[in-house]
């Protein structure tokens, strides 16, 4: 769709609407209004400055734009993560970021094998979608395994006291862990889709792909998106290991 | 050659006092004095998990380091005084025996309903008692060195029986009628 395809009626009826729910507010509840404008310019701010970047990407289509973009979007996700779990940068950056840039990077080429769609599309939706969905999964799995390491000390000095392994010891964080990571993505799926279908099925439909079609996207996509988020904390768990543990098994984090 | 656990002149992680021990296989050495808390670190500085500051923690004259505690521990078997989360865990469950049991290191270790009630009632003091079964546990891993942390009084029997296998047992208490059964007592300062 172009910008010249806007039809400004549709535009002006919609800001006459939010300005009918403003004044709504402005009667019952005027501070509401402050956080309704401050969360308007924030949305308002971030779109026009992600379609600038997007249309960039995809006019330049060429390889190393798109690669940029994934190690941006890689690397900024990747400190969301660490920022909403609460979680070292020192410990977990470089293994989260390569962990979610190869997660990143299995979904989006494993979408490649799916639709034959130019490049620099596929990679940005496909990514919007993946790397949201990761920084809620992801962030949530991360945060549990290093609060139930530190809240089950005893059971692990105890495993590993009596001939545990290092692995076996914090297998059961490592469970709790993997089980958190699916658990925001399945909440997600619980919702009566027929009525309540995926933003991304809907954008699909309105850029002309068949219902059908649309459903497959969306079905391997979704797959894609589970395997990432527990693949993604299950390499950064690993990679982790090195600086949450010391040589004796001492959890040092 | 009769094994050895050393304590020399050791200072650990959040501790003002230095201590010092000898303990050698077929005696049972108690270690009282201080809060439960500081006895526990102690035991586990002896594995291992807490680090040492100063002095030296050696086992056969081997120094215990963060490098040789993963084999080190291999001669250990460890009964603590309670297992819980500290914390919110959702559904935390404590290992249990099986758990224990079917370890990579311990899988060959015999193991049954039978031979775990048999130790519990050797031991002598309520089954019900948590501190019971962790013990049995403990002593059916068969290792040259048993470190229990508060076990029940009644257990003083069983554990000066085990030193007369050739065990090396060490016991953290702060009860006076275990202390009746050790053969030293380290008192921390």
């Amino acid at each position: 769709m172009q910008i010249s395809d806007i039809s400004f009626w549709g535009v002006g009826v919609a800001v006459m609407l939010m300005a009918v729910m403003v004044g709504l507010f402005y009667v019952i509840d005027r501070r509401m209004l402050s956080r309704i404008f401050r969360v308007l310019a924030y949305v308002g701010a971030s779109l026009a400055v992600t379609a600038l970047v997007m249309w960039a990407v995809m006019s330049l289509d060429s390889w190393w734009a798109d690669l940029l973009w994934v190690l941006f979007v890689g690397c900024t996700v990747s400190f969301l993560i660490l920022r909403k779990a609460h979680l070292s940068m020192k410990s977990f950056y470089l293994p989260l970021a390569l962990s979610v840039l190869a997660g990143l990077g299995i979904s989006v080429g494993t979408m490649f094998l799916l639709t034959p769609v130019a490049h620099s599309l596929l990679i940005l939706s496909v990514m919007g979608v993946v790397a949201g969905q990761m920084f809620f999964s992801v962030s949530l799995a991360l945060k549990t395994y290093v609060s139930s390491l530190r809240h089950t000390t005893e059971h692990y000095q105890y495993m590993l006291a009596n001939g545990a392994s290092h692995v076996e010891a914090i297998m059961p964080s490592v469970r709790r862990s993997l089980r958190a990571s699916l658990l925001p993505l399945f909440r997600n799926t619980v919702t009566p889709l027929v009525v309540v279908p995926p933003l991304f099925f809907c954008g699909l439909l309105m850029g002309n792909v068949s219902p059908l079609s649309a459903a497959v996207i969306v079905f391997v996509l979704m797959m894609l998106v589970w395997t990432s988020c527990v693949g993604a904390t299950l390499l950064t768990i690993i990679l982790a290991d090195r600086s949450l543990f010391d040589a004796s098994g001492r959890f040092v984090c | 050659m009769v094994m050895l656990l050393e304590l020399n002149e050791v200072l650990i992680e959040g501790e003002r006092q230095t201590s010092s021990m000898m303990a050698y296989a077929g005696e049972l050495t108690c270690l009282t004095g201080g809060t439960a808390t500081r006895r526990t670190r102690w035991l586990l500085a002896m594995q291992g998990f807490i680090p040492v500051t100063h002095g030296c923690i050696c086992i056969d004259g081997e120094p215990l380091t963060t490098a040789s505690s993963p084999v080190m521990r291999k001669l250990i078997s460890y009964s603590p005084s309670r297992l819980c989360e500290s914390g919110e865990v959702t559904t935390y469950k404590p290992p249990t025996v099986q758990d224990v049991f079917s370890l990579r290191q311990n899988r060959d270790i015999p193991i049954s309903n039978g031979i775990l009630g048999e130790e519990v009632r050797r031991i002598g003091a309520d089954a019900d008692d948590p501190r019971v079964q962790l013990l049995a546990v403990a002593v059916l891993l068969n290792r040259p060195i048993v470190i229990v942390d508060d076990p029940p009084v009644e257990a003083g029997a069983y554990l000066k029986q085990l030193t007369a296998k050739g065990k090396l047992v060490v016991v953290a208490t702060g009860d006076d009628r275990l202390l009746a059964f050790a053969d030293k007592v380290a008192e921390l300062l």
